[in-house]
């Protein structure tokens, strides 16, 4: 069954079409999700209250860019709505760091014994603000003029916080190296 | 590694995480589905009941309207009509008056009584043997040379009854000793003496009707000033004096008489009695059994003093009282809901205003004022464990023991929601009398809504939501928007421009009172008992 046809069956409200749907990208969200919450629990509802809208929008769904990309955007939103975003707000330093392209470290070969529950793990550790706006700049893709809008703060806050959360990230995989070692 | 490549390296390692995904997912989606489908029906069935329930109140309220605007179209005809009528009842009445003989054959036909026995004067005329109260005394005369065949048969019949009656009048001469003797016309063929309540005065009549005439001679008694005391007050033209107390043994035709209230009408009712009330199949059961136009019976409607609800009125009221508050809490995940709930509950809530009414003619109503309205709510949090460790030491400073305390610490507030609201509402007012009643239906539309105190963030940490504090996601909106009111308002009347009011009401939130930028949502619905007072202007 193509997408377009998964799509017309949940536009009907098919069960078998939605939980095809659900069957073939619900993995791929959960991995969204998870970058987002707190515990797999948080994630769990993420999706859960994802899918709702999903299948509740779906009419709305233009065929202009993928189904997934789509979907994820909705999982994003969602996760943003759930984490309220004063709490965000109130983390981000106001303070602008220039974003210089410094280089932390060079030892490409550090990051290829990470692995994905690895890396995911280290991005949870981040503190929320931080993690969102290196979630949504680095991983989603989003511009830091989107993200300012989308988290009611400044383009710089959002450039300072994507830097520092960077520096952290790099910083926790070069610890997570040297205990490997 | 430069920033851009890291960047990417990060981005490609977590795309590609496809992590399990356990089988209770789709179960708990598939569930919630069904819960919204189940809940778009209730909700549908919410709105169709509320349908229902504004259009048999809106129906209700147009079927008395138009029973008592039917009502009062009758009333009003008939007043117009006997306006007319009594004019020219007036104008015959003078005639009476000054000919001391009424002919008037127009009454008779006007006089429609659904008989036909009574405007033919062939037929026989029945009256009870033993009814002395109930017979007349009438003169029949046929002045038709066609008729004179008929009319001496009748005559005969006549005569027959006539002399049943004389026997039965006799009999009760103790109580009613008949005054009047007879006579003969020159133009009678026949007489009918009958003894009667009427037979104090005399009076006669000449009736003609197209085919036959019914002449009323009713003969002097020899007691000239009984007969003048005794004179019935359409001839005496004495509007005080409506009919002689010993006619009234006609009840059915007092009661009718009850019904109007007019000096004009009751000296037509009077007038009309000595043809009306002893004959028994005339008899009227109420005034509806006897079928007389309005030419003849004018009711002119009592003048109504407060009689119904419904004018064009205005008033102004003040009302106050306490509200049941309903809190709705709802959220994607149900632990912050709940924990929303559990740290705050209502402890007190009231509202009060100020209101304008305007009733109309129909007893529809408008109402519009402001209403202010308070929630007083308790706030309780667990703020977590504080560990207090505790070392003992000696004199000489060396630790002799060693305590770790854990203690918890609470915050308490008081949140106050505070809302400025517009109310509209169309009613429908009944009630007579002392009492009133007004059934209102319509929307509470906010001005403006201010809070103040605590409530959890979805970290279980205080925050706060007070209005002018610093912006926060938790705090509530500060204009609540539109909600449906209803309300029963019951008023007793303590003087003519002062009403005493008790008012249930019940007021339903369109809308979260939560911000629109969490998935929280928390509304609050009421119900509550409003006492008031309000002044007629």
């Amino acid at each position: 069954m193509t997408d377009t046809e998964l799509i017309k069956g949940c536009i009907r409200e098919e069960a078998h079409c939605q939980k095809s749907l659900f069957n073939r990208y619900a993995s791929s969200l959960l991995g969204v999700s998870t970058r987002y919450a707190r515990t797999r629990e948080d994630a769990e509802d993420i999706l859960q209250d994802s899918f709702i809208k999903i299948f509740n929008k779906i009419s709305q769904f233009k065929a202009e860019g993928s189904l997934e990309g789509w979907m994820k955007k909705i999982v994003v939103n969602t996760a943003l709505k759930k984490y309220t975003l004063s709490r965000y707000s109130k983390e981000l330093s106001v303070e602008e760091v220039r974003d210089n392209n410094e280089h932390i470290f060079d030892d490409a070969p550090a990051f290829n014994s990470l692995t994905e529950k690895d890396l995911l793990l280290l991005i949870n550790n981040l503190p929320q603000g931080y993690k969102i706006i290196f979630n949504l700049y680095a991983i989603e893709g989003y511009a830091h003029d989107e993200i300012a809008t989308m988290l009611n703060i400044k383009a710089g806050t959002s450039r300072s916080q994507l830097v520092k959360a960077r520096n952290l990230l790099q910083k926790e995989i070069m610890q997570t190296r040297r205990v490997a070692v | 590694m430069k920033d851009n490549l890291f960047d990417k390296y990060v981005k490609d390692q977590m795309d590609g995480l496809r992590p399990d995904v356990g089988s209770h997912l789709w179960e708990n989606i598939a569930k919630k589905m069904e819960q919204k489908k189940t809940a778009i029906f209730w909700s549908l069935k919410k709105l169709m009941l509320l349908l229902l329930l504004v259009f048999v109140t809106v129906g209700s309220g147009f079927y008395i309207f138009n029973k008592i605007a039917n009502k009062k179209n009758v009333q009003f005809k008939n007043n117009d009509l006997s306006k007319n009528n009594i004019v020219s009842q007036n104008e015959k009445l003078n005639a009476v008056k000054q000919n001391d003989l009424l002919t008037n054959e127009n009454d008779y036909k006007n006089t429609t009584i659904k008989s036909s026995n009574f405007v033919n004067t062939n037929a026989a005329v029945k009256i009870k043997k033993n009814s002395i109260s109930t017979t007349v005394e009438n003169n029949l005369q046929t002045t038709s040379n066609n008729n004179i065949g008929n009319d001496n048969k009748n005559l005969k019949r006549y005569k027959k009854i006539v002399s049943i009656n004389d026997a039965a009048a006799n009999k009760n001469s103790s109580t009613k000793k008949p005054l009047l003797t007879q006579s003969n016309n020159s133009s009678s063929t026949a007489q009918n003496v009958n003894t009667t309540t009427y037979s104090k005065y005399t009076n006669e009549n000449k009736i003609a009707s197209n085919n036959a005439i019914i002449q009323k001679k009713i003969i002097l008694s020899n007691n000239d000033n009984l007969l003048e005391e005794n004179k019935p007050s359409f001839l005496k033209m004495n509007n005080k004096k409506y009919y002689n107390k010993k006619s009234t043994k006609n009840i059915n035709v007092a009661n009718a008489i009850i019904t109007a209230r007019t000096n004009e009408q009751q000296n037509v009712l009077n007038y009309l009695q000595p043809f009306t009330s002893e004959l028994d199949f005339m008899k009227p059961k109420n005034i509806f059994d006897i079928k007389i136009t309005s030419r003849v019976f004018p009711i002119i409607p009592c003048p109504e003093i407060e009689k119904n609800a419904a004018g064009n009125k205005k008033y102004l009221e003040f009302y106050a009282g306490p509200d049941f508050i309903i809190r709705s809490f709802s959220d994607t995940g149900k632990v912050y809901a709940a924990q929303r709930k559990a740290s705050t509950g209502i402890y007190f809530a009231y509202s009060a205003g100020l209101r304008y009414i305007k009733v109309y003619k129909s007893g529809m109503s408008i109402r519009t004022g402001v209403n202010y309205s308070q929630i007083n709510e308790r706030f309780v949090s667990f703020d977590g464990y504080i560990l207090e460790r505790i070392v003992q030491v000696n004199a000489a400073g060396d630790t002799t023991a060693n305590f770790t305390q854990f203690n918890t610490q609470y915050k308490k507030s008081t949140n106050i929601y505070k809302s400025l609201d517009i109310p509209f509402q169309l009613g429908y007012e009944m009630g007579n009398g002392r009492l009133h009643t007004n059934i209102g239906l319509g929307i509470n539309i906010n001005i403006a809504s201010r809070q103040t105190g605590s409530v959890l963030d979805n970290t279980g940490k205080p925050v706060n939501i007070s209005t002018n504090a610093a912006s926060s996601i938790y705090q509530f909106k500060t204009n609540a928007g539109v909600s449906f009111l209803g309300s029963v308002s019951f008023y007793y009347k303590l003087s003519d421009r002062w009403h005493l009011m008790l008012e249930p009401y019940v007021r339903y939130s369109l809308s979260p009172y939560t911000k629109p930028d969490i998935s929280f949502k928390q509304k609050f619905n009421a119900a509550g008992l409003r006492l008031g007072i309000r002044r007629d202007f």
